[in-house]
């Protein structure tokens, strides 16, 4: 267990990503509409871009801006293609007003 | 002459040393045929007319929610026009800043972001680069997203629903181009409450002629008709009297921007060039007095919108059994080479059209102009037959007249800006056209009036 701070709780609006800067990896933090917090991989795994559109989708889904792949914040699983692979995902916690994600143990993807 | 032109970096004299000012002799009326058929003459036109000044590039009603896109071209160039979330209409170079494939390859699409095709470079509505391939390997040295956004087109302008663009940042506004003949264009764009909007889509094809006929025969032409349409006239669509569409005036107003007004038809119960009696308390509330009367005593209207955006307002019937059904048409012709030209022509109507009025206006259109059109079939004829024979080395020896009815004297009473001549059979709106593509041609800063 090694939780590092990435944001503070008020950074992130309900319904939003935000991509973030660990030790040199970029993971992508998402608020979902009930408040929870998540944090994946930030590539897509279709076409290796960058995950950077900030609002969820209509759904509350992770949306690809290249190719429209689709990605559930929970466990990175794939909801729309093209992408076959799903996001790898990260254990959260909320200490105060911060958001502690811990990059040591990615969580095994539900596909 | 000079060699150069001053304050430019333009030759003025062809590779042959034929000087520019020898192609066009606005005074006597005397064209040069190269004008028509020589690539030196089509490159000089793409640098120094056509890549500086406005042109047409597409009806706010053909893109009228955020995330709708239309393609375009600009000065032979592919641009979009996108209209973005903030409802504001954007036009780009339709290029990746990576390799430059076009981002955009359809007509028209409903986008939510611009993919390119080749390696997924990714851009927003506005333009903005938003994600790259396999950003993780390139360092913030090598990759600057803010600086590689989709080529803005330098100034975008809309008027009366017609959106204009150019790639000259120094061209002056587009209402300052298009000067007096705003007046005009409002006779058939702003005449009802509503404005216009485009029916269907435009019809998009390519002849073999140079782009100038074109524009010359929209300046105001009514001369060719008893030839040129003659077997229109045969079938009695059109009345047998040479002299009957002889009447009305021509029109020159600023900049190149040309046009004529002729009577409609002799029946005392015609007025405002034909369209259904509800607009007329339109026209009354929309338009100024002088534009009214204008309105109220003329059937046609033809005109070119410097360069190469002409329009026509006119009353037709498609057929025998259908009644004289006004239409309002713009068309753009692109200049593909000296000796091919892209028409593209749009239908236009008022969009508080009933649908009565919408199908018999479009009827009296397709019948007529368009691709299918029994006068378009017989001008592109013509324009063909043209360029062919002035691409002849021998041909171009010899000048092109143009001087009918030079003399007459200007009406000083008629009502709208610039200068107008009595009557529509006169070479007088073709000389200013190509007085205009001169300057264009010969000038740092053809715009300075």
């Amino acid at each position: 267990m090694s939780f590092v701070r990435v944001l503070s709780t008020s950074d992130l609006e309900v319904g939003t990503a935000k991509m973030v800067s660990v030790d040199g990896n970029r993971i992508l933090v998402v608020k979902d509409r009930d408040g929870a917090v998540w944090a994946t991989s930030a590539l897509c795994t279709h076409a290796r871009v960058y995950l950077v559109l900030p609002e969820l989708t209509d759904d509350g889904l992770i949306e690809c801006p290249a190719h429209g792949a689709m990605y559930c914040p929970r466990d990175g699983s794939v909801r729309q293609g093209p992408a076959l692979t799903p996001l790898t995902t990260y254990k959260t916690a909320i200490s105060n007003d911060d958001v502690l994600v811990d990059l040591a143990v990615p969580v095994e993807a539900k596909g | 002459m000079r060699a150069m032109v001053e304050g430019t970096g333009f030759s003025a004299r062809l590779a042959d040393g034929t000087s520019l000012y020898d192609l066009v002799d606005e005074k006597r009326g005397r064209i040069s045929r190269r004008i028509y058929a020589d690539p030196e003459v089509f490159e000089l036109e793409q640098e120094r007319l056509f890549r500086r000044t406005w042109s047409f590039l597409a009806h706010e009603s053909e893109l009228p929610e955020p995330g709708d896109v239309l393609t375009r071209d600009l000065a032979g160039e592919p641009v979009l026009l996108v209209r973005g979330d903030d409802g504001k209409v954007r036009a780009f170079l339709n290029s990746c800043r990576h390799r430059g494939m076009r981002v955009c390859r359809t007509d028209r699409a409903k986008v939510k972001r611009f993919t390119c095709p080749y390696h997924g470079w990714t851009y927003s509505r506005a333009g903005a680069l938003i994600a790259v391939f396999a950003e993780d390997l390139y360092d913030d040295a090598h990759l600057n997203k803010a600086e590689l956004g989709l080529v803005p087109v330098a100034q975008l302008g809309s008027y009366r629903g017609l959106i204009f663009g150019t790639w000259s940042g120094d061209v002056p506004p587009l209402e300052t181009f298009l000067g007096n003949m705003k007046f005009y264009l409002d006779l058939y764009l702003g005449r009802s409450d509503a404005g216009t909007e485009v029916v269907g889509v435009p019809q998009v094809w390519d002849v073999d002629a140079n782009w100038k006929f074109a524009a010359d025969n929209f300046t105001g032409d009514n001369f060719h008709i008893y030839s040129a349409h003659g077997s229109i006239v045969d079938l009695g669509l059109l009345p047998p009297d040479p002299m009957a569409l002889s009447f009305g005036a021509l029109v020159r107003a600023e900049g190149g921007h040309v046009l004529h007004f002729v009577p409609g038809p002799p029946d005392p119960a015609f007025s405002h060039f034909g369209v259904p009696k509800e607009f007329v308390p339109h026209i009354e509330r929309n338009l100024n007095p002088a534009q009214q009367d204008l309105v109220k005593r003329h059937g046609y209207s033809v005109g070119t919108v410097f360069p190469n955006l002409s329009f026509m307002q006119v009353i037709v019937q498609g057929d025998f059994e259908s009644p004289p059904t006004p239409f309002l048409s713009f068309r753009l012709w692109q200049p593909l080479s000296a000796t091919k030209t892209r028409i593209s022509s749009y239908l236009l109507i008022e969009k508080e059209a009933s649908s009565a009025y919408r199908e018999a206006s479009s009827s009296a259109y397709v019948r007529t102009f368009g691709p299918s059109g029994i006068f378009e079939q017989d001008d592109m004829e013509n324009w063909k037959d043209c360029t062919r024979v002035n691409k002849g080395k021998i041909a171009q020896r010899h000048f092109l007249h143009h001087g009918m009815n030079m003399q007459a004297p200007r009406d000083e009473s008629f009502p709208g800006p610039g200068e107008a001549w009595p009557g529509s059979y006169g070479e007088r709106t073709q000389l200013a056209f190509y007085g205009e593509w001169q300057r264009w041609l010969t000038e740092a800063a053809p715009w300075t009036r």
